[in-house]
């Protein structure tokens, strides 16, 4: 069950006829969008109450890895192809094609501002435990090296603690916390990671410390063997621990999400994931940091309570675990095909066996300065449209290039001064480290707007200006915003405006003519062409000499001012 | 109806990775065969190799005896394929002598009823025993016939190691070896060597045996990867060579004593990014007495799945030999990849043989690698006599010829 919060009944029904507008119009292809999508005449939803009490606490999702990876690897796309289904677009998105904010997401940088300092900060909560301590050790696991402690600060918060190998010190933390700001920034929920230097004295063993193994045997814990696992790690040069404190989400843990479908017995959850468009669109924020450890047991839902101390529950949706990303899988699982193929890919092992070995794959001459506390992140070899994370993901494969549009919006919103506050709250201790970051993520970032922005016209910020006795469309060009039309050959603009009415039959056309940096106008065209108020203006636009697949504005009188405002957008897609 | 079959396909392979990984079968064989500290348990290992079939086994580990990372225990158990039985036991000193010596006990037994014996030779003339009127010199024939032989042997070793630096490696082996070639008591194909071969003629056949060893070998190992994402377990680029030479006394056996020396040359060369490689090796291995003096079996041999590829393991024994190599591997995804590879070589007995008709076999097939260790090695080999050879090895450490593999 949908409903929505802080705004109308009638909003909440929008966002659900919208979708119905939608598969109506797939259903009669031959009549176009122009025909058949309309929109309510309300205000446009940016919040869905999927809060709603969850009476009973659905069951837990186990990962099985293998089990995983082959079904999503061979048993899927085989069923997949053989059924010739067709993926359609995201069905969780407002009249906008915005993600409303909910459990799943929650719009940050991309609709609000954020500071350099918020994002240097994190989400909000109760901050990492003191480097003093005393940080009581309850438990511990070191055979995937290196250790994991759990801990407990003074103050009763529970961390999940983990160290940096011996062998790439600062890899793994920074990368964690870095990727772990950006992403919250983003609008992902994400749990309260930092970097704390404590020293040895600071760890304490808890009466109750364990070692915990896989099979549940759990053995007593003590000191002489937590310090022969703390050998392992990293530590500074006056032999501080780097830790990477993970703080406890507060509820009950149910395993990760399902990459398809919806979860069973959580009433709130009625759009299946595949059709999630931020989860679709992770694929651009993952690439833009190279988080490839895509996979359920990277992904956390909790059964928490509302208000905290109530008997009242529903499910939030967290992501966890980003010591992989920025490079750092390549480095850690020797793995050179990180951000280029799946663990085991068929479209390249195919071709790499039958040419034995001279085919040229992206990743072969791949390199990347050597810097401390850095991953094989780069750009040479970056392309974010082949970008593939280690595990088969199935909202990545069935996404469209309006997921990457939604998701590139966001990530250009990221200043410079945004994204060095990310990296620095990485504390990488090499300058030259912490600015190879910066510049590569900016670059990265660039590179996924010049891409995603060339297949959907990016225009934005839609408003219909009207005078008494006319009208026109204004709307702002993010291509030129950004500065991607450096010569005449990457020229991306609008060409033409045509306006249509309720029926979707042609009143006329207008040109549009510059308004100021990046803004484009419509000519204005009179009055009595909106007279019945319901107005469609279908934008064409061109880049590089090439058609984009258009834009229809929807517009109708606001019932309380009688003025033309914006009500929907239909991009069609490539 | 596709997508039911494709199901039904499917189904078996899902079922057993459900079971896998929902009954936790790997942590669970792990708290079965390991110690929970992973310094003591065991694994198998599987060998198939044309045309002896299959050979399994397991080895059984102890890292660290002592706890303090010292001394290291192998013991290995094969039995089928080319072995009635075999047992490999070894004793490290592993970090108690320090990081630059150490020093390694085996004890070694191996039955072998099927130890192939084309006679001594380069001869490709390959006949089948009909065709002959009487028994052959097994020291000079022109044609050779394939037959079998039955040996025991068991060899106590004791080699302390030092490491000159890091990449040079002292080893000097004192070994004692018992051994006993004789008729195969079996009815089979191939036929016994008796049947074909003047055995008489052959020394220490039919007469167990001891020799005492006496061995110094000198090793420089360069390998190493040339893109630090790749595992180590690549070897893109650098060098190793060994070189040996060894005094051998048959014990309380008249003029018995003969030397063996040889010099294994590998060069890997990194042909593009780490992960195309040619690997070229020359080898050479002699022996410093007549052939009728030292135990046939002990003979330079060339055949097998790794030196010669493309012809069965003994298919020619003589004083001396050369071998050339070169194999190109290439990545196919991930953990599999793939090689092709041309062998040039023969044995000789006199110079003027050296580079008269040498024998050749070439080949290829894939491996499955995961970080520092080849899990899988599958590969067709075959040969301009008409050999088509087949080898599949599984296990956790397969030496291979990349090492550490060792001439008795």
């Amino acid at each position: 069950m949908v409903t929505t919060s802080g705004a109308t009944p009638h909003a909440r029904k929008q966002l659900l006829s919208f979708a119905f507008v939608v598969s109506t119009a797939c259903a009669h292809g031959d009549e176009g969008p122009l025909k058949t999508v309309r929109f309510d005449n309300a205000d446009v939803v940016w919040q869905v109450d999927d809060r709603q009490p969850v009476e009973t606490r659905p069951s837990k999702n186990e990962f099985y890895r293998n089990y995983f990876f082959f079904q999503e690897l061979l048993v899927r796309p085989t069923d997949r192809a053989l059924s010739a289904k067709r993926f359609s677009r995201a069905r969780n998105v407002n009249a906008l094609g915005e993600v409303p904010d909910s459990t799943w997401f929650t719009n940050r940088i991309g609709r609000r501002s954020l500071t350099p300092e918020q994002i240097r900060r994190g989400p909000p909560g109760d901050g990492p435990p003191e480097p003093d301590g005393p940080l009581w050790v309850h438990e511990a696991e070191w055979d995937p090296q290196p250790p994991r402690l759990l801990v407990e600060d003074p103050r009763g918060h529970r961390y999940v603690l983990k160290f940096d190998q011996a062998t790439i010190p600062e890899n793994e933390s920074a990368a964690d916390v870095i990727v772990q700001r950006l992403l919250w920034a983003c609008g992902f929920n994400v749990p309260e990671d930092d970097i704390v230097y404590f020293s040895r004295e600071a760890l304490v063993l808890a009466e109750d410390a364990v070692r915990a193994r896989e099979l549940g045997d759990d053995v007593p814990l003590d000191t002489g063997k937590l310090d022969e696992a703390l050998k392992r790690v990293a530590r500074t040069a006056d032999g501080r621990f780097r830790g990477l404190f993970s703080k406890y989400l507060p509820g009950e843990p149910l395993g990760g999400y399902a990459v398809r479908g919806t979860r069973e017995g959580d009433p709130n959850d009625i759009v299946p994931h595949e059709y999630r468009r931020e989860l679709r669109g992770q694929h651009v924020f993952f690439a833009w940091v190279e988080h490839t450890d895509v996979k359920p047991d990277n992904w956390l839902d909790i059964w928490v309570e509302d208000p905290p101390g109530s008997d009242r529950h529903h499910v939030e949706h967290y992501l966890l675990d980003f010591g992989k990303a920025l490079g750092n899988l390549a480095w850690i699982d020797r793995y050179p095909e990180d951000g280029f193929a799946h663990l085991f890919d068929f479209g390249y092992a195919v071709p790499s066996l039958f040419s034995l070995g001279l085919y040229n794959r992206p990743w072969d001459a791949y390199r990347v300065p050597d810097l401390r506390g850095v991953g094989r992140f780069g750009i040479s070899a970056f392309n974010p449209a082949s970008w593939k994370p280690y595990y088969p993901f199935l909202p990545f494969k069935v996404r469209d290039a309006l997921d990457d549009y939604w998701a590139a919006k966001i990530v250009m919103r990221f200043s410079r001064a945004h994204v060095k506050a990310a990296v620095d709250a990485g504390q990488l201790s090499a300058a030259e480290s912490r600015k190879y970051l910066v510049d590569t993520l900016v670059r990265r970032q660039r590179m996924i707007g010049r891409w995603a922005f060339s297949r959907v016209p990016p225009f934005e910020r839609f408003e219909f200006r009207s005078t008494k006795d006319e009208t026109r469309l204004c709307f702002f060009n993010l291509w030129e915003r950004y500065g991607f039309d450096t010569d005449t050959e990457t020229v991306l603009r609008p060409t033409r405006a045509t306006i249509h009415d309720e029926q979707g039959q042609l009143i006329g056309v207008r040109a549009l003519s510059r308004a100021g940096p990046s803004r484009w106008c419509t000519d204005r065209w009179p009055k009595s062409w909106s007279s019945r108020g319901y107005t469609i203006v279908v934008l064409d636009a061109v880049h590089g000499g090439s058609p984009l697949p258009p834009i229809h504005v929807h517009g109708a009188r606001a019932p309380a001012s009688d003025r033309l405002r914006v009500i929907g957008l239909y991009r069609l897609r490539p | 109806m596709p997508r039911g079959l494709a199901f039904i396909i499917f189904l078996p392979i899902r079922g057993v990775l459900y079971a896998f990984d929902a009954g936790q079968l790997r942590a669970r064989f792990e708290s079965i065969f390991f110690n929970r500290e992973r310094t003591f348990g065991a694994f198998p290992i599987l060998r198939i190799e044309t045309p002896f079939g299959v050979s399994a086994g397991g080895t059984v580990v102890h890292r660290d005896l002592t706890g303090k990372g010292g001394p290291r225990l192998s013991l290995t158990a094969a039995f089928g394929g080319r072995l009635t039985s075999g047992v490999d036991l070894r004793l490290d000193t592993g970090g108690l002598l320090g990081d630059r010596n150490r020093v390694e006990l085996r004890f070694t037994y191996d039955g072998q009823p099927d130890v192939r014996f084309h006679g001594v030779g380069n001869t490709s003339n390959l006949v089948a025993p009909s065709t002959l009127n009487s028994r052959l010199d097994p020291y000079d024939s022109s044609v050779s016939v394939e037959s079998a032989t039955f040996r025991d042997r068991v060899v106590l070793d004791l080699t302390p190691i030092h490491q000159l630096d890091e990449r040079v490696e002292l080893r000097t082996r004192l070994a004692w070896i018992w051994q006993d070639i004789s008729e195969r008591d079996i009815e089979s194909t191939p036929v016994n060597v008796g049947d074909v071969y003047r055995v008489d003629e052959l020394r220490y056949f039919d007469d167990p045996f001891n020799t005492l060893v006496l061995e110094i070998d000198i090793r420089y190992d360069s390998l190493h990867v040339t893109n630090p994402v790749l595992p180590p377990s690549t070897q893109s680029s650098g060098w190793f060579a060994r070189a040996f030479i060894a005094a051998n006394q048959v014990l309380a056996r008249p003029d018995s004593f003969f030397f063996r020396g040889g010099v294994d040359l590998r060069r890997h060369v990194d042909l593009f990014a780490g992960t195309r490689v040619l690997v070229l090796r020359l080898y050479g291995e002699a022996v410093g007495a007549p052939v009728e003096s030292v135990p046939v079996l002990e003979l330079p041999e060339l055949g097998g799945p790794f030196d010669l590829r493309g012809h069965r393991r003994g298919r020619f024994r003589d004083q001396a030999l050369w071998l050339a190599s070169a194999e190109y591997r290439f990545p196919v995804i991930s953990v599999l990849s793939g090689f092709l590879f041309v062998d040039v070589g023969r044995v000789f007995s006199r110079p003027s043989q050296v580079f008269d008709a040498p024998q050749l076999g070439f080949g290829g097939g894939l491996e499955i690698s995961e970080r520092t260790t080849r899990l899988v090695r599958l590969q067709v080999a075959g040969s301009r006599l008409g050999n088509v050879l087949f080898n599949l090895e599984i296990g956790l450490d397969l030496a291979g010829p990349d090492r550490l593999r060792r001439r008795w």
